[in-house]
């Protein structure tokens, strides 16, 4: 059996069906996160004896869709015929939320309507007459608080109690030609005042919608252009520096603590064994995922904090403060939500432009959200801030900030190249109620994103690590290698030949471009490659935060100075994102041309910052060009070169497009 | 590059001058003009994309409903659509006429 | 060959057919993002979420 979840967006559609099915599927307090349909079984409590299965849809103002995701809710419910329909109403804007009910009826399936998000209503004091309401609607109504699990056993029952019957509709819409633009808004017309007459016989307001409230000065103020943005750039600030300069190390150095003392019990009990066994088990497996394990607090905290941000409301805000700074470069608004995603996980945050109406809009969008470091890099990040920068809380920040740069750069070549085409891109977004976030909703959002990220770091990176690990304890002759001797290694000559191409950067050691390499698995590899191939586990150390020791060593081992060390952090946070986003970034683009365009736009990207930092910081701080300064260069040029040519391509291509759009409009207005 | 740049810009701000001149001179005021904490009725919707106005609608905003300015700002401003509160920015402002 | 080099042997070669089985068996289920954790969500892979 299978009973559909549909509604408006941000009508708490998503949480509720997680309350139903057990499932934590991405909630978010702003329209657009819901963006395929989902399906899971309902948990026993709610199913009882039956097999019963809910899909949450994305959210719709309506049948005739304007955006993908109404198109996916209008044909899901059209076509996938399902035994029940769940239609989660906002109590709070039940003048807009019956439109689509009214719809949903005219379907002949069973509806149940759940009038969510009633405990604002109390708190309000908006009163509605939920018995009334199901009279003047033909089907039953339940009040209900999905936060709170509260009326969704009655509910659920009644829902499938009804499947199989046939839904009457409170209201028909006449037969109409559908085609016909003016007769279909007149219809649409007579809707909205039959449900117009409706709410003004069920619902009482004591607080009329229209007035003023502490909350709207509270956004008048967050959205008022630079207090809006600087109070983001604290709140951001805040969120890092919790996260991976105080309590996220914090408990990362006790973990730590702890992953070192099992490498040295387990090198220990293999010191009578061959000492391949050793350097495999301890250093590669234990080592190297026990590198990327120890920053695992820094990324749980970051998470649950992003998740309280994300559930109180504040992002819609964000993303109207920065529209008009993101309008300049030539995106939009909306293309703010992606980005704050993104420092979680590219994946999804590339999904997220699907929102993005605009084509160009949308493609630039997710080919730019990756400069923003996900979850993943955060590990590199606070690796060579802790080895290099005695973990100062400005490394962070400052990549995080520089990404964002990146993006408003990289979005303003895209203009130039693509050429700016006039088009009336309007912006408009929800503000919803500002919300108290939910701890506990965060708190297992957290635990969710830990237990992948240990997942991954149990499979893909352990895998990774004793690949590499082997790969360096052998030569091609399958003899293990000599100390001293270790550029006669597999994997030395493989990454050797990249070294090379890195040399004008300040990193051409086969030893770091083999990490950078396997970072393309992987961003995280990055530290566990790294890890193994340095014999270092001690990124974060226990005792010594004060970082002379530990980090001096870990330097020194790397050949890095601060100014290197800073390009070379710099090319692994700002290069094509792991082989998972890029897939990603495939279904998005729907084009190879755009697909290889991006990947090149990141990879000269992140060349080029790394070349910049390292020949001008060297500069700057030994009075002279680094090595490899012309052949950079050269490098660089081609790659302007390369931009321009592009650029006059597509843009000839567009004029041709135009010019044959002028004469269409032309002939068009001669008839 | 740069040139075309300038050009582009100078030629849509002139059009929106162009735009609200127009429409203001024929007596009609736009959203853009409108003061904080007033409701006033919708009286058209110009925004040129069939499917922004369909979207509106879906909204509650078209010609005959109410709709309140909450507070505006340089670009932007924020508004109430039967009970919800969006924030507009002023190329969409300047479509709804009031 | 002493106990430990046993054990460790053992365990390596454990470590990694669990590692590399838990990875078949995700890509036979369909999940191509190992470790996401949108995995169950992500409409990259999903097939009733197709978007234009």
């Amino acid at each position: 059996m299978r009973i559909a979840f549909a509604g408006n967006p941000n009508s708490g559609k998503t949480t509720m069906y997680n309350a139903l099915t057990g499932r934590s599927e991405k909630v978010g307090n702003w329209g657009g996160v819901t963006v395929g349909s989902k399906e899971y079984k309902l948990k026993k409590e709610f199913a009882g004896d039956k097999e019963v299965i809910a899909v949450d849809l994305p959210g719709a103002y309506s049948m005739s869709p304007f955006t993908p995701e109404e198109g996916i809710t209008s044909e899901y419910v059209r076509t996938a015929n399902p035994d029940a329909i769940v239609n989660i109403v906002d109590a709070t804007n039940l003048s807009r939320s019956l439109f689509f009910t009214t719809q949903l009826l005219e379907l002949g399936i069973p509806v149940v309507v759940a009038l969510n998000k009633t405990d604002i209503n109390e708190k309000e004091g908006t009163k509605i007459d939920a018995e009334k309401l199901s009279q003047k609607l033909g089907c039953p109504v339940f009040k209900t608080v999905s936060t709170e699990n509260k009326g969704l056993s009655e509910m659920i029952a009644k829902a499938i109690s009804l499947a199989g019957t046939i839904q009457t509709a409170p209201y028909l819409q006449a037969d109409i030609n559908l085609h016909d633009k003016a007769a279909v808004d007149a219809e649409d017309r007579k809707r909205y005042s039959f449900v117009n007459d409706i709410v003004a016989e069920v619902e009482t307001r004591k607080v009329k919608s229209a007035e003023s409230t502490t909350a709207d000065k509270i956004d008048a103020a967050l959205t008022f252009p630079i207090v809006g943005i600087l109070v983001f750039a604290a709140v951001m600030f805040g969120v890092f520096w919790i996260s991976q300069t105080w309590l996220g190390p914090l408990v990362a150095d006790w973990l730590v603590g702890w992953i070192e003392t099992f490498q040295g019990w387990v090198a220990g009990q293999l010191e009578n064994s061959p000492a391949i066994l050793s350097a495999l088990l301890a250093d590669g497996i234990v080592g190297g995922v026990g590198a990327v394990v120890g920053f695992l607090p820094l990324v749980m905290v970051m998470y649950f904090l992003i998740a309280l941000l994300e559930d109180c409301g504040y992002m819609a805000r964000v993303s109207a403060v920065m529209d008009p700074i993101f309008k300049r470069v030539g995106l939009s608004g909306k293309s703010v939500i992606p980005v704050v995603i993104g420092t979680g996980c590219g994946i999804p945050a590339i999904m997220a432009c699907r929102t993005i109406r605009d084509e160009r809009e949308r493609r630039a969008t997710s080919m730019l959200t990756t400069f923003i470091p996900c979850g993943a890099k955060i590990p590199v990040i606070a690796l060579f801030a802790g080895a290099f920068f005695s973990g100062a809380g400005w490394v962070s920040t400052l990549c995080y900030f520089f990404g964002l740069v990146l993006i408003f750069l990289g979005a303003l070549l895209i203009k130039a190249i693509t050429g700016y085409k006039y088009r009336k891109s309007f912006f408009i977004m929800e503000l919803p109620k500002w919300k108290a976030p939910s701890l506990k909703f965060a708190f297992k959002s957290m635990m969710e994103r830990a237990k992948a990220y240990i997942v991954k770091a149990a499979t893909i990176i352990l895998i990774c690590n004793t690949v590499v690990q082997i790969m360096q304890t052998f030569d091609w002759h399958f003899h293990v290698v000599e100390e001293g001797a270790e550029n006669t290694s597999i994997l030395a000559s493989i990454a050797s030949p990249f070294a090379i191409l890195l040399i004008p950067l300040g990193f051409g050691v086969w030893q770091l471009a083999a990490a950078a390499i396997t970072g393309f698995i992987a961003k995280e590899n990055v530290v566990g490659t790294l890890a193994v191939v340095y014999g270092l586990t001690a990124f974060i150390d226990t005792e010594e935060l004060a970082m002379t020791g530990g980090a001096n060593t870990v330097a020194m081992t790397m050949g890095l100075t601060s100014v290197t060390a800073l390009a070379y952090l710099f090319f692994n946070l700002y290069t094509p994102p792991c082989f998972a986003a890029i897939g990603a970034m495939n279904s998005e683009m729907k084009s190879k041309g755009w697909l290889w365009g991006a990947i090149g736009l990141q990879l000269c990207t992140g060349y080029t910052v790394a070349f910049l930092i390292n020949q001008f910081g060297t500069l700057f701080t030994e009075g002279h060009f680094a090595a490899g300064f012309v052949p950079g260069l050269i490098a660089e040029a081609c790659m302007v070169a390369a931009v321009i040519l592009i650029g006059k391509r597509v843009r000839s291509h567009f004029d041709e497009q135009y010019e044959l759009h002028r004469k269409v409009v032309k002939e068009g207005a001669a008839a | 590059m740069l040139a075309q740049f300038t050009l582009k810009r100078r030629g849509s701000a002139v059009a929106s001058e162009v735009d609200t001149e127009a429409v203001e001179s024929a007596g009609k005021r736009t959203l853009l003009s409108a003061e904080p904490g007033k409701t006033y009725i919708v009286k058209e919707i110009n925004t040129d994309d069939d499917e922004m106005n369909s979207f509106l609608f879906r909204l509650g905003c078209y010609v005959g409903e109410p709709i309140t300015l909450v507070s505006k700002k340089k670009k932007s401003c924020i508004v109430v659509i039967k009970d919800g509160r969006y924030n507009l920015d002023n190329l969409l402002s300047e479509a709804i006429i009031i | 060959m002493n106990a430990a080099t046993v054990i460790a042997v053992i365990a390596i070669a454990a470590i990694l057919f669990f590692a590399a089985r838990y990875l078949y068996k995700e890509k036979k289920k369909g999940n191509h993002c190992v470790g996401c954790p949108y995995a169950g969500s992500c409409t990259k892979h999903n097939n009733t979420g197709g978007c234009s």
